[in-house]
C-alpha cells in the first residue's frame, strides 16, 4: 500500500508540472520555472512559521505569492535595472532561495523543515503524514489531497485556456494582434507553475519539481510533432518515472525523489540516443 | 508628393514611436486607401516594421494616433488581420500547418470555446487557397521556407479580415510563392480587401503595388505608385541620411531623456 | 568569539577559513564575468548541480574523503555536463535553456540518489559529504584548504595569461574567429576556468548556490564600471568581501549554511548596486529624470517670459503667477518652486508688481524659443511634417539641443528668418 500512494504522488506530481512544463520549454522559460521552484522557498517557510503547522491552505498562497513575485522581480531587474535576462534569473533565484535556507536555520525547531527535505523532500513520509479530520477520521495521505487539488487546477487551467496559452506560446505578436492579452497569461501561467511548484515541494523538494517541469517535456518533444500528444506522451512518462523511480530507489536503498530523476533522465537519454541514430541512417539513405 | 484620401481605411495622426527614448519614427501623418494593395518601402532601419506594429497596437506611441476604418482599432480587431516576419516564431513548435491556420480562428472563437467543424473547414478552404492542401497535417518544420510563408497567409485568410498588414511576406520565398502570393493580393484587392506590405525590393515595387508609402524614419512620400516611385524620391529615401536628425535622437538615447513632456503629467 | 578575535584572524582555524572563504569567493566571481559577458550565466548553474554526482562517484570509489579525488570526480562531472548541454543543443531541436535545466536536475538527481546510497551504506568516513550542498565553511580545514587555495591561484594565474584572449571571445566570438584565434580551443579554456571555479568554491557555499558566486558579483560589478579589468577587480573584491562575511556569520553561529549567508550578502550588494551605481543605477537614472523635469519646465518659464515680452514688445515687464498661468497652465506648486529657483540663479527677479526678467534670463528664454522654433522648421522643411504637428517635438528636442547642435541647425537652415508658423525667430544680437 505504501508504494501505492508513494507512486501515486509521484504521479500527481509529474502530470501538472510536465503539462505546464510544456509551455515552458516551448516558450524558452526552462529556467524561469526552475528559477521559480527554488525561489517560492521562503514563501513556504513563512507560512511554515506563521500558521505554525503545514496547514495547506496558508502554505499554497504564501509560497504561490511569492512565485509570482519572483517573475516581477526578474522582470523588473531585466526592464528597469537593464540587467540581460540570464543574470536576473540567476541573481533572483538564488537570493531567494538563500533567504529560504537562511530562515530554515533561524527558525530551527519551531518550523518542521530541513534543508535536506528542501532539496529532495520526503515523499516516503506520504503514506504515514495522514490526513485527520477534526473527528477523528483517517482521510489517507495529506499529500494525495494537495496534490489532487493542485492537479485538478492546473488541468482545467490548461483545458480552458489551451487556445490562448497555444498561440502566445507559438507566436505572442499574432496572439496580441487578435486581441488577446499576452501578459495575462503569461502571468496566468507562471502563477501556475508557482502554485504546483509549491504543491510539490514538501513532497518531492525542488529538484524533483524541476525535473518534472522539464525532462518529461523535453523527451516528449522530440518523440512526437504534435503539441497534444506531447502533452499525453508527457503524462505517460510521467507515470514510468513514478512507477520505475520508485522501484529503483527500493532497489538502491536510496532517495525516491533522486531516483526517479534518474529514471526521467534515463528515458531521456534513449529517446535522445534513438533519435541520433535515426538521423544518422536517414542521412546514409 | 505625400496624398492624403478621401475616407481612409486607415489614417495615422502625427504618430511618432520611440526605442530607447529615441525616435524612430518621426511625426507621421499618413492615410491610405481601400481596396488596394499598399507597399511600404524603406531601406534597413527605416523603421517599417515598426510602422506595421504601431498601426497594429503592438507598440506604445509617443504621441499621435492611428484610426482604422475611422474607429480605435479594439473596435474593429477582428476586420484586421496582422502576418508577422516568418523568422519572428520558433518553426520546431509542434504544430501542423492546420493547426497554425486554425489560430487564425481563435480571435473569433474567445474564451472557453474550441474550434468547431466549421472553423476546420474554413482552414482548410484557405489552405486551398494558398495550394496547400495537401500539406495540412504536415509539421511546419518540415515545410520550406516558401510552404511556411503560404501558411502564414493561409492563417490570415481564415481571419475573414478587411485589412491585411503583412511583414516581409516575400522574403525567403522561392519564385512561385512569390506570384502565388501577389495574386492572391490581387484577387484580395478585387474583392474590395486592402494589403498593406512591407517591401524591399525595388524591382518588384512597381509592378506589385498600387499604392506606394516611402518611408525613412520619417514619411518621404505617399500616392499612387507611378507617381511615387520617381528617381528623386527614391534618392531621397535611400540616399541622403539625417545626420542632424540622427544627433539628435542618438542624445535622446544617450541622456534617457524622455520623448515626450507631457508623458509625466 | 568577538570580532576582534575574528579579525586578527590569531585562530589558525579562522584564518584558514576566512582567506579559504575569500579566495574562493574571489576567484569563482572573477571567472563569472566572462561567462556573464557571453550571455551564459546560467550554465554556472548546471555546472555546480554536475559536480555532485562527481563528487559522491569519487568517494564511492576511493572510500575516503581525500579533496584531490573529489576534486577530479567533481571535474570530471561538471565538465561532461557543459559538454552534454552542447552536444543536445546542437544535435536536436532542444534549445539550449532547455537542455541547461535538464542536465541540470538530471545529473543533481543522480548526485542526491548516490548521496543517499552512501549515507545508508553505513561508511563513517562519509559524514560531512552533505556539506557539499549547502557548503560549511568550518569544514574546511588544512588539506582541503591548501588543495582548494591553489586551483583558486592556478585559475588567477590562468585568467591574467590569458586575459585578452577570454575577452575577445566574450565579447565578440565571431571577431575572435576572423582574426584566426583558436575559438574552440579558448571556449574549451573558458568551460574548464568555470568548472574548476565551481569545483572549488562547492565546499564553501555548496552545489545548490554555487551559480550565485559566479554570476551575481560579475552582475553587480557590471553596474559600476564598463571596463572589463575594473569590473573583474571590483567582482573579485565584492566575492571576497561576501566571503568574509559569510565566514564571520558562520563563525558566529556554527549551526548556520555559510553557503546561503555568502549568497545573502553578495544578494545585497547586488540589488544595492542595481539602485544606486552611478551612471547605470535605477535611483540615479530617476533622479536625472526629475532633473531634466526641473530643467524643462524652468526653461519654459523663461521661454514664456519671452513669448509675453513679444506680444507687448516689452521683455522687462513683470508678470504675475496669474498671468503665467492664463497663458500656459503650469501646476500651481511646481509653477512657484521653479520661479523661486529660477530667481536664486539669477534669471528671474521678483518685484512688487510681480516677476521679471534678468538680463541672463531674457537671453536663455531668447536661445529657448529660438530652438524652438529652428526645430519646428526643421521638421517641416526636411522631415515633410505638417506645420501644425510640429510643436508637440520641438518642446521636448529644444531642451536638449547643444550648443553645437544650435550652430549647425542655424547653418543648415540658412538663419531662416520666421518659423513656420510665421513667427520671428530671434537670434542674439
Amino acid at each position: 500500500m505504501d508504494a501505492f500512494w508513494i507512486i501515486l504522488a509521484g504521479l500527481l506530481v509529474a502530470i501538472p508540472c510536465g503539462l505546464l512544463g510544456c509551455y515552458l520549454i516551448l516558450r524558452n522559460m526552462a529556467m524561469v520555472g526552475d528559477a521559480i521552484s527554488h525561489a517560492v522557498l521562503p514563501g513556504i517557510v513563512i507560512a511554515f512559521f506563521v500558521s505554525g503547522s503545514r496547514e495547506p491552505v496558508s502554505m499554497l498562497l504564501g509560497a504561490g505569492i511569492l512565485g509570482i513575485i519572483t517573475t516581477f522581480i526578474i522582470e523588473f531587474f531585466h526592464a528597469k535595472a537593464r540587467l540581460q535576462t540570464d543574470a536576473a534569473i540567476g541573481v533572483t533565484f538564488t537570493w531567494l532561495f538563500a533567504l529560504g535556507v537562511i530562515l530554515i536555520s533561524v527558525f530551527a525547531g519551531k518550523v518542521d523543515l530541513d534543508q535536506d527535505c528542501v532539496l529532495y523532500g520526503e515523499i516516503a513520509y506520504v503514506p504515514i503524514d495522514l490526513w485527520i479530520t477534526s473527528s477523528g477520521k483517517i482521510m489517507g495521505p495529506r499529500v494525495i489531497y494537495i496534490m489532487g487539488v493542485v492537479f485538478l487546477v492546473v488541468l482545467s487551467f490548461i483545458l480552458v485556456g489551451y487556445k490562448e496559452l497555444f498561440l502566445t506560446t507559438f507566436d505572442p505578436a499574432f496572439a496580441a494582434a487578435s486581441g488577446i492579452y499576452i501578459s495575462v497569461w503569461h502571468y496566468l501561467l507562471m502563477g501556475a507553475v508557482s502554485f504546483t511548484t509549491v504543491g510539490a515541494f514538501e513532497s518531492v523538494g525542488a529538484i524533483l519539481v524541476v525535473a518534472f517541469l522539464i525532462v518529461p517535456p523535453a523527451t516528449a518533444y522530440l518523440l512526437t510533432d504534435n503539441f497534444k500528444k506531447m502533452m499525453i506522451i508527457t503524462a505517460i512518462l510521467g507515470f514510468m518515472v513514478s512507477f520505475g523511480g520508485y522501484y529503483l530507489a527500493v532497489w538502491l536503498d536510496g532517495s525516491i525523489a533522486g531516483a526517479m530523476t534518474v529514471v526521467a533522465g534515463l528515458l531521456f537519454g534513449i529517446v535522445f540516443v534513438r533519435q541520433l541514430a535515426g538521423r544518422r541512417m536517414s542521412y546514409g539513405l | 508628393m505625400i496624398h492624403q484620401v478621401q475616407n481612409p481605411i486607415v489614417e495615422l495622426h502625427d504618430l511618432t514611436v520611440s526605442y530607447l527614448q529615441k525616435p524612430v519614427l518621426w511625426g507621421i501623418d499618413l492615410t491610405l486607401p481601400a481596396a488596394s494593395i499598399i507597399g511600404i518601402i524603406g531601406p534597413n532601419g527605416a523603421g517599417k516594421s515598426t510602422l506595421l506594429k504601431a498601426m497594429m497596437g503592438l507598440i506604445e506611441l509617443s504621441s499621435g494616433y492611428v484610426k482604422i476604418f475611422d474607429q480605435d482599432l479594439d473596435k474593429v480587431r477582428s476586420r484586421v488581420s496582422y502576418v508577422p516576419q516568418k523568422e519572428s516564431v520558433d518553426w520546431d513548435f509542434p504544430a501542423s500547418a492546420l493547426d497554425v491556420v486554425l489560430m487564425g480562428r481563435y480571435g473569433k472563437l474567445g474564451l472557453f470555446n474550441r474550434p468547431r467543424k466549421a472553423d476546420k473547414e474554413v482552414a482548410m478552404e484557405c489552405l486551398r487557397q494558398v495550394d496547400m492542401v495537401d500539406f495540412a497535417k504536415r509539421q511546419i518544420s518540415q515545410l520550406s521556407g516558401g510552404q511556411q510563408q503560404r501558411v502564414f497567409l493561409a492563417r490570415a485568410l481564415a481571419q475573414e479580415a478587411d485589412l491585411y498588414f503583412m511583414d516581409e511576406p516575400f522574403a525567403g520565398v522561392d519564385a512561385a510563392t512569390e506570384k502565388a502570393i501577389i495574386n492572391l493580393m490581387k484577387t484580395m484587392s478585387n474583392q474590395g480587401k486592402t494589403v498593406v506590405v512591407v517591401h524591399h525590393d525595388l524591382q518588384s515595387a512597381q509592378e506589385y503595388f498600387d499604392w506606394a508609402v516611402l518611408l525613412n524614419l520619417r514619411l518621404i512620400a505617399s500616392g499612387p505608385v507611378d507617381q511615387v516611385m520617381t528617381t528623386k524620391l527614391l534618392q531621397e529615401t535611400y540616399g541622403g541620411k539625417l545626420t542632424l536628425l540622427a544627433e539628435v535622437g542618438e542624445l535622446l538615447t544617450k541622456k534617457e531623456f524622455p520623448s515626450r513632456e507631457k508623458q509625466w503629467e | 568569539m568577538n570580532i576582534v578575535d575574528f579579525i586578527s584572524l590569531s585562530d589558525p582555524n579562522v584564518r584558514f577559513v576566512v582567506i579559504g572563504s575569500m579566495l574562493l569567493a574571489a576567484s569563482s566571481a572573477i571567472v563569472g564575468c566572462f561567462t556573464l559577458l557571453k550571455k551564459k550565466a546560467l550554465v554556472g548553474d548546471a555546472v555546480a548541480h554536475s559536480v555532485l554526482p562527481g563528487v559522491c562517484l569519487a568517494f564511492l570509489l576511493s572510500g575516503v574523503k581525500n579533496p584531490v579525488f573529489l576534486i577530479i570526480g567533481a571535474f570530471i562531472t561538471g565538465w561532461l555536463s557543459l559538454v552534454l548541454i552542447d552536444f543536445i543543443t546542437a544535435r536536436s531541436k532542444i534549445k539550449e535553456d532547455t537542455a541547461i535545466g535538464l542536465i541540470l536536475s538530471v545529473f543533481f538527481g543522480i548526485g542526491i540518489l548516490m548521496l543517499t546510497v552512501i549515507q545508508k551504506s553505513g561508511n563513517a568516513a562519509q559524514s560531512g559529504l552533505d556539506h557539499f550542498l549547502f557548503g560549511q565553511a568550518a569544514s574546511l580545514v588544512g588539506m582541503d584548504l591548501i588543495v582548494f587555495s591553489a586551483i583558486s591561484l592556478i585559475l588567477i594565474i590562468a585568467v591574467v595569461i590569458c586575459y585578452k584572449e577570454l575577452a575577445i571571445i566574450a565579447f565578440d566570438e565571431g571577431f575572435a574567429q576572423s582574426i584566426g584565434f583558436p575559438v574552440r580551443a579558448l571556449e574549451l579554456l573558458l568551460t574548464t576556468l568555470t568548472v574548476l571555479a565551481v569545483v572549488t568554491g562547492i565546499q564553501a557555499i555548496g552545489v545548490v548556490l554555487m551559480a550565485a558566486m559566479l554570476i551575481t558579483p560579475a552582475a553587480a560589478a557590471r553596474f559600476w564600471t564598463s571596463n572589463l579589468k575594473v569590473m573583474i577587480l571590483l567582482a573579485a573584491a565584492l566575492g571576497a568581501l561576501s566571503g568574509l562575511i559569510g565566514a564571520y556569520i558562520s563563525y558566529l553561529a556554527p549551526a548556520m549554511p555559510t553557503g546561503p549567508w555568502i549568497v545573502m550578502v553578495i544578494s545585497l550588494i547586488a540589488i544595492l548596486s542595481f539602485f544606486l551605481a552611478p551612471q547605470k543605477g535605477i535611483l540615479v537614472r530617476w533622479f536625472k529624470q526629475k532633473n531634466f523635469q526641473t530643467q524643462m519646465l524652468e526653461e519654459n518659464i523663461l521661454k514664456l517670459f519671452y513669448q509675453l515680452g513679444e506680444i507687448n514688445g516689452n521683455f522687462y515687464t513683470p508678470r504675475t503667477v496669474e498671468q503665467i498661468m492664463e497663458r500656459r497652465p503650469f501646476q500651481d506648486f511646481r509653477l512657484r518652486k521653479g520661479l523661486i529657483k529660477l530667481k536664486r540663479q539669477g534669471y528671474l527677479e521678483s518685484t512688487s508688481q510681480g516677476w521679471a526678467y534678468t538680463q541672463a534670463g531674457k537671453t536663455k528664454g531668447q536661445r529657448i524659443t529660438k530652438l524652438h522654433r529652428l526645430w519646428e522648421l526643421y521638421l517641416t522643411e526636411y522631415l515633410r511634417i505638417a506645420p501644425d504637428h510640429v510643436h508637440e517635438d520641438a518642446e521636448t528636442i529644444e531642451h536638449i539641443i547643444t550648443p553645437e547642435l544650435e550652430k549647425r541647425l542655424e547653418e543648415k537652415l540658412e538663419y531662416p528668418r520666421l518659423d513656420p508658423h510665421q513667427s520671428e525667430i530671434p537670434y542674439h544680437k
